[in-house]
């Protein structure tokens, strides 16, 4: 039997233990974390999958509302696609979300007057 | 000298701060509407060149050094051509394509996702140690594990001990095995020896760089060597070479970038809660330019415009040369230091700093430049009269987190 796969930060949460089926390469170990601020710029910056902690692939998967694919501004952080579906699958998540797939992003930290306070995505080369 | 309020130190208002901000994200969207197919060339350009001189090097090794005439000349010129090209895979194209600067192309091949690079260090923990903790907390104390890859001591402000009196020849040896202490780099050899990190988050890591560092070491001294059949020794010799120049090489164009005289160290907590203008600001601060032609610039992946490069970590390098002028002049225009200077001198500071800093404190003194005078027009506030900034615009008010949390 294949043990749930812990990722570089050596946590795993309750939802990931829950939405683990044996796959290594999309269990959701850090699911529970893709709205804290720390692990989106995390993700962000050392270019890791908000969903399973492990390196991005191309293409780069965004969850996220209608308004925000209107936007082009996403606040989930980075996923495989595969992660992506698999968390908006998941029980809670919201029913709205979409899935957009990038090759890249620009990170944009919030600016004072900038009325969304929380850093944000935004794919810079759709697919 | 660790800078615990920037803001306070530039003699900044709160506005002039956002505006300054405006100005950089400004500068980002310019670059981010023109890039396209001519920055595109350039990479693949970059990428060719790289190719070629790998292929050179080879060659030049495996056929060269089979005639008595002309083995010497071959070990020489095969071994030169091996270094460049390694030193411009890891630093032009290497690092770069890490940080996404090229992500936009949608090149399969050119993606922070897919690159791996000609050295020790797994390109995943690189991007978790160089990405995210060095360039989210550059220069913090405590945070960025830059500051003295976790054996120098490169700030005043890190206690003494007397381990730290072996410092010049660790630095030297850290220099020669750059590759090797950059391998180690994301383990975090002091969580480590505090008994703070994870075991098997340990594990997995040095399983990592044990596969990665054994395809290195059998590429450059077994799988290569044993092409060259008798002159194997040679070829050998000539890989340890290569290594050894971009090795020494890299060392030395990244100890450039914090280090010097006016590169500040911080000591904020939970800076993440900065704004986009407080963080421009501490990256302008914290990081050192050199000056040179467009050859140097190249071979040492444009972090000669390690400002720019901290400022736009993720913008292409070939840009950073027309951004310096801006941000230069953004500088000037807000009175805040930019710090740039030769690379011999840029490097003989870095280096007088290890020699100094491996003394005790009371026996050297700091080297740092005075923070920028106040101008006429900018009247230094009292605290009395500075609005709170925990609130609007995150943490580089004086205090501890607790303390702020309870006011």
């Amino acid at each position: 039997m294949t043990s749930t796969p812990r990722n570089r930060t050596g946590g795993r949460s309750a939802l990931a233990a829950a939405r683990f089926r044996g796959d290594p390469g999309h269990a959701l170990t850090q699911a529970s974390r893709v709205h804290e601020r720390h692990w989106v710029t995390q993700c962000a910056l050392a270019r890791i999958c908000g969903g399973c902690a492990m390196s991005l692939g191309r293409p780069i998967a965004f969850l996220g509302t209608p308004d925000e694919v209107a936007r082009n501004a996403f606040h989930l952080p980075p996923m495989h696609t595969a992660c992506a579906e698999e968390l908006r699958r998941t029980p809670g998540a919201d029913p709205t979300w979409q899935l957009v797939t990038t090759a890249g992003f620009e990170f944009v930290r919030p600016a004072t007057e900038d009325l969304d306070r929380e850093p944000r995505f935004e794919p810079n080369s759709l697919l | 000298m660790a800078i615990s309020d920037v803001q306070e130190y530039t003699h900044l208002t709160d506005e002039e701060v956002e505006q300054l901000g405006r100005e950089l994200d400004a500068i980002r969207k310019e670059i981010e509407e023109s890039r396209g197919d001519s920055d595109a060339a350039y990479i693949n350009r970059m990428i060719r060149i790289q190719r070629y001189l790998a292929v050179a090097g080879r060659l030049t090794l495996l056929l060269g050094t089979q005639s008595k005439k002309t083995r010497v000349p071959a070990a020489i010129a095969g071994a030169t051509f091996l270094g460049l090209h390694k030193i411009l895979e890891n630093m032009e194209i290497g690092h770069n394509v890490m940080h996404g600067q090229w992500d936009w192309m949608n090149d399969p091949e050119i993606h922070s996702s897919n690159w791996e690079w000609d050295t020790a260090q797994p390109a995943e923990q690189w991007k978790h140690s160089h990405n995210y903790i060095h360039h989210q907390f550059t220069n913090v104390l405590g945070y960025d594990n830059d500051i003295g890859y976790g054996i120098l001591r490169m700030a005043r402000e890190q206690k003494w001990h007397p381990v730290y009196l072996g410092q010049p020849v660790y630095n030297a040896l850290l220099a020669s095995l750059f590759q090797w202490g950059v391998a180690l780099h994301d383990l975090d050899l002091e969580r480590i020896r505090k008994g703070e990190k994870d075991p098997k988050e340990m594990k997995r890591q040095l399983r990592q760089i044990g596969r990665k560092g054994r395809n290195q070491v059998l590429k450059d001294y077994v799988i290569y060597p044993a092409l060259s059949g008798r002159q194997w020794k040679t070829t050998l010799a000539a890989n340890a070479t290569a290594n050894l120049m971009r090795n020494l090489w890299a060392y030395v164009i990244i100890f450039c970038g914090h280090f010097p005289d006016g590169a500040l160290h911080f000591t904020e907590e939970e800076l993440e809660d900065e704004t986009r203008a407080e963080w421009y600001l501490r990256q302008m601060l914290g990081s050192a330019n050199f000056n040179g032609g467009p050859l140097l610039h190249i071979m040492s992946g444009n972090l000669g415009f390690q400002i720019e490069h901290h400022l736009f970590p993720d913008l292409p390098s070939n840009r950073y040369a027309e951004i310096s002028v801006k941000v230069r002049a953004l500088c000037e225009k807000y009175d805040i230091p930019y710090t740039t200077g030769p690379l011999y001198k840029q490097y003989g500071q870095a280096l007088r700093t290890i020699i100094k800093l491996s003394l005790p404190n009371g026996m050297t003194s700091s080297d740092q430049p005075e923070p920028p005078t106040p101008s006429r027009s900018r009247k230094r506030k009292s605290d009395s009269e500075r609005p709170s900034r925990i609130q609007e615009l995150g943490v580089w008010s004086r205090g501890k987190s607790t303390e702020r949390q309870a006011s």
